[in-house]
């Protein structure tokens, strides 16, 4: 089967090193992927409207359709923006009616037969753990990963089927094939604040702090992302230097993943701006 | 003549018409960008060696169009065409007697190659107008097309058609012969010609109306004597006017009629004066982007294509778009634009409201609001900016537009709705401790889920598991981040005061997270409910509820703002927190 990836608006501006690694990753692993031109997922527009919501991540699938192939997108609000909407015409045969109608416009049509996939939901059931295990040449033993659900991947969870919604164990499971130790803590389930980064700054800033000062009490060196936005949230937090060193860094799955499978950290999209790679001794790597 | 004094007068307002708008390009435009989005690492300044290759690239962007090639081959062949057509027909058969006798000094217009080579770009550029306008009909594109580019095409095609028929005209006309003979043969006697208007005739497809039938071999030899005595030097025989020669075939059954009304003298009028008009309006219209569009992909700072942080937004950006649609095309959120047809998403209509707000600030109020609207829904994808073949920077125009557009009251239909939203349910609430009691209202019909909204909430059992999961409540701080809690909130659409409820500021500060839907013993769906509640308030903004009018202050502040230099420093982004007293 054949994966069409679906960046999402926010990784080739902001997060394009997001995408090498994911890219780099999956070759290492012979996943294959299919290039196509996908529109917004809708996740931004979903308070505005939800008619054009629906249309916009709709599309997607069916132009996934159109290819025969199916969609993996690295970032989570994409991930759940496009099950909810699939979910949507499933279970509702006039929402289904009305978006293929608008869809045939153009000569498309979702049919219900493409799959969605998350990165982490394609690695773990796809892949498996088994054979990731096989490519790590240099595992990261010792380093302290704590795993950050992404909200929009895991809830509403009878809609995303990412993992147990109060319990899950995908993203430790994947942690910890690379050899690092992955670390329990309090508000791994929690929203990391993007969501309100442009609506209400200083509310995201706090939610995102407690986040990181729970991660820092727990032990963790590293918070291990698998979301565009929420990534972007951890960095920008943590930008002003005033938080202190309390804070562990945040790093991309697949970068996390990239390292421990040998890849060079140029080739991952990683240099000297972005992240320092983990160090393999289990300290934090700093930030230039 | 009255067409050369035309030509200077359509140089003159050329002259001073790029003189001022060449001059915006140095005067700032008062948008800049006060807040940092996105991470910092993103751009990148490029070594020495990388440096000078980049120069070269963009040497090929200029003269070879490669940004066009890159994304639409159809479009290069296009562009081409009509680049290349237009440069000749300009450099060696406008200015002919300028240029190409400078370089070829045997140059007459009525020489080969000088007619194949102008027959040749004609074809070229007619070939280039069909592809745009073919491309212009495309369903997508058709809609974005505007007075200005039916204009570029219009005069083009007017310019290029009007030459070939009087070129086609001027091959068979007998007035044109006699003219040429009275200034170049000076015959004696009338009858000394006959034997030249002989040999034109069989050679040369003049077509006359009186010539007497049946050639004597004596006179052709005669004609043949007086034509490369006077006339071989400037004159090659016309099949080698490819478009022009078969289209002088067609018309020959008219010729005498054609040449009888001076069909030629029209048609010189017609296609001198198009090209003047187009030329008095060079940097008033699309024309423009020939020396604007160059100049910014040569001025193109050096850096990686990712995003570019606070640049400040010149005009040289707006006038460099040819207003080509690629941008819209590849639109990452067109499909919004299909769906919320009265918002302006696209990128390039997006520009064209920018553009009249720039240069006509008094007519701009609902450009200004378009262009707000628009901009509130892009996703700032960088998508546009990687494929525009001007090479402008349409990320960087987004970003300084949207602060100042905000601060000036066009933040868009979210923000818009939430205010409005806010306002309603304070006015309530205010009523209801007044003593009064909110009114009732029947169920909100306008989405499934807030329709059945009272069903759904008729399972609350009132254990605030929802109000305890909830991250910001949980947060608290401010307190008033939230104003009630997601179990208060049900209790009011139990109520059926769903204008109280879509007011109260936790909708609005609503993660979307989706803790408290998850954790429901009840199984109500709660986010999905405040995600109705907002998309409820926003679409009365959008199908123009109470749409604000940009007011005349904020319009000067718009766009009258000091200059970024002159500003002490950058204005702080207010972000007000909602509370309930707002």
């Amino acid at each position: 089967m054949q994966f069409a990836l679906l960046e999402g608006c926010q990784i080739p501006a902001r997060l394009p090193a997001y995408a090498t690694a994911t890219r780099q990753v999956l070759a290492s692993l012979s996943v294959h992927l299919v290039e196509i031109e996908f529109n917004c997922c809708g996740y931004p527009i979903r308070d505005i409207d939800e008619e054009a919501y629906l249309h916009a991540a709709v599309r997607n699938i069916a132009l996934a359709g159109r290819r025969k192939s199916d969609l993996l997108t690295p970032c989570q609000c994409c991930f759940g923006s496009l099950r909810m909407a699939d979910h949507r015409m499933r279970t509702d045969a006039k929402t289904r009616g009305r978006i293929n109608a608008r869809l045939a416009e153009e000569g498309l049509q979702w049919s219900g037969e493409t799959r969605i996939f998350h990165l982490l939901t394609l690695l773990d059931r796809v892949v498996g753990v088994d054979r990731i295990r096989e490519q790590i040449t240099r595992p990261l033993k010792g380093v302290a990963v704590a795993a950050h659900y992404g909200c929009h991947a895991l809830r509403p969870a009878t809609v995303t089927h990412f993992d147990h919604p109060l319990h899950p164990r995908i993203f430790e499971r994947l942690i910890e094939a690379t050899g690092a130790r992955s670390v329990s803590w309090p508000k791994r389930l929690e929203c990391c604040g993007r969501p309100l980064w442009e609506k209400n700054r200083p509310l995201s800033v706090e939610l995102t702090k407690e986040k990181l000062r729970d991660a820092g009490t727990a032990g963790a060196a590293w918070i291990c992302t698998a979301c565009t936005h929420c990534q972007l949230q951890f960095d920008q937090v943590r930008e002003p230097a005033t938080l202190g060193h309390a804070c562990p860094p945040a790093i991309l799955y697949p970068h996390l993943l990239g390292l421990s499978m040998g890849l060079d950290p140029m080739v991952l999209g990683l240099d000297a701006d972005r992240v320092f790679p983990p160090h393999l001794d289990g300290k934090p790597g700093r930030k230039k | 003549m009255h067409l050369a004094l035309l030509f200077k007068m359509a140089l003159l307002m050329a002259c001073i018409g790029l003189a001022v708008r060449i001059r915006r390009w140095f005067r700032p435009v008062a948008l800049r960008s006060t807040r940092n989005r996105g991470s910092k690492t993103a751009v990148r300044s490029l070594p020495e060696k990388r440096r000078v290759a980049a120069f070269w690239g963009r040497f090929a962007d200029v003269v070879l169009l490669r940004r066009t090639a890159r994304k639409s081959l159809y479009r290069w062949w296009m562009h081409g065409f009509m680049l290349a057509g237009c440069l000749y027909l300009v450099l060696f058969h406008a200015l002919g007697e300028v240029v190409t006798v400078r370089l070829f000094p045997d140059y007459a217009p009525t020489l080969n190659p000088w007619m194949m080579l102008r027959n040749l770009a004609g074809g070229m550029v007619l070939a280039g107008v069909a592809m745009a306008v073919i491309r212009r009909r495309a369903p997508r594109l058709r809609p974005l097309t505007r007075r200005g580019d039916v204009f570029a095409l219009g005069s083009l095609l007017v310019i290029v058609v009007s030459g070939f028929l009087l070129e086609s005209v001027k091959i068979m006309s007998a007035p044109v012969f006699e003219e040429m003979v009275e200034d170049y043969v000076c015959p004696e006697r009338p009858e000394e010609v006959d034997p030249l208007r002989r040999y034109w005739e069989t050679n040369f497809d003049v077509v006359f109306p009186d010539l007497p039938p049946g050639p004597a071999p004596r006179p052709v030899e005669r004609g043949r004597e007086i034509h490369e005595e006077n006339c071989a030097a400037c004159h090659s025989r016309p099949r080698a006017a490819f478009f022009a020669y078969p289209l002088s075939k067609l018309l020959r059954p008219a010729a005498r009629i054609l040449g009888g009304m001076r069909v030629d003298w029209w048609l010189l009028y017609i296609h001198g004066m198009v090209c003047f008009v187009a030329l008095g309006l060079l940097p008033f219209s699309k024309f423009f982007h020939m020396i604007a569009t160059p100049i910014r992909l040569l001025t193109r700072r050096v850096f990686s294509p990712a995003l570019q942080e606070g640049q400040p937004l010149r005009m040289l950006d707006l006038d460099a778009c040819t207003r080509c649609g690629e941008c819209s095309l590849h639109c990452s959120v067109a499909p919004v634009a299909a769906s919320l047809p009265r918002i302006h998403v696209l990128p390039s209509e997006k520009m064209a409201s920018l553009h009249r707000v720039l240069h006509r600030p008094r007519l701009s109020g609902s450009a200004m609001e378009a262009l707000g609207e628009g901009n509130a829904l892009c996703t700032f994808c960088n998508r546009c900016t990687g494929l525009c073949p001007a090479g402008i920077d349409l990320q960087a125009v987004w970003q300084a537009t949207r602060e100042q557009l905000a601060a000036a009251g066009f933040e868009g239909p979210l923000e818009q709705g939430r205010e409005q939203a806010v306002a309603v349910s304070a006015r309530e609430i205010a009523e209801a401790e007044d003593g009064g009691f909110p009114l009732w209202r029947p169920p909100d019909a306008s989405s499934p889920i807030l329709a059945g909204v009272k069903e759904l909430v008729a399972d609350c059992i009132q254990c605030q598991t929802c109000s305890n999961v909830c991250p910001v409540v949980g947060a608290a701080n401010p307190a008033s981040s939230y104003g009630l809690t997601p179990q208060q909130v049900l209790n009011l659409l139990r109520m059926g005061l769903t204008d109280t409820a879509a007011g109260v500021p936790l909708v609005w500060n609503c993660t979307g997270c989706y803790q408290c839907q998850e954790q429901c013993p009840r199984g109500i769906p709660v986010t999905d409910i405040f995600y109705a509640l907002r998309n409820r308030a926003c679409r009365s903004v959008i199908t123009g509820g109470m749409r604000r009018a940009g007011s005349h202050s904020a319009l000067t502040r718009f766009v009258g703002a000091p200059c970024p230099s002159e500003r002490s420093e950058a204005e702080p982004v207010i972000h007000r927190p909602v509370s309930k007293e707002t």
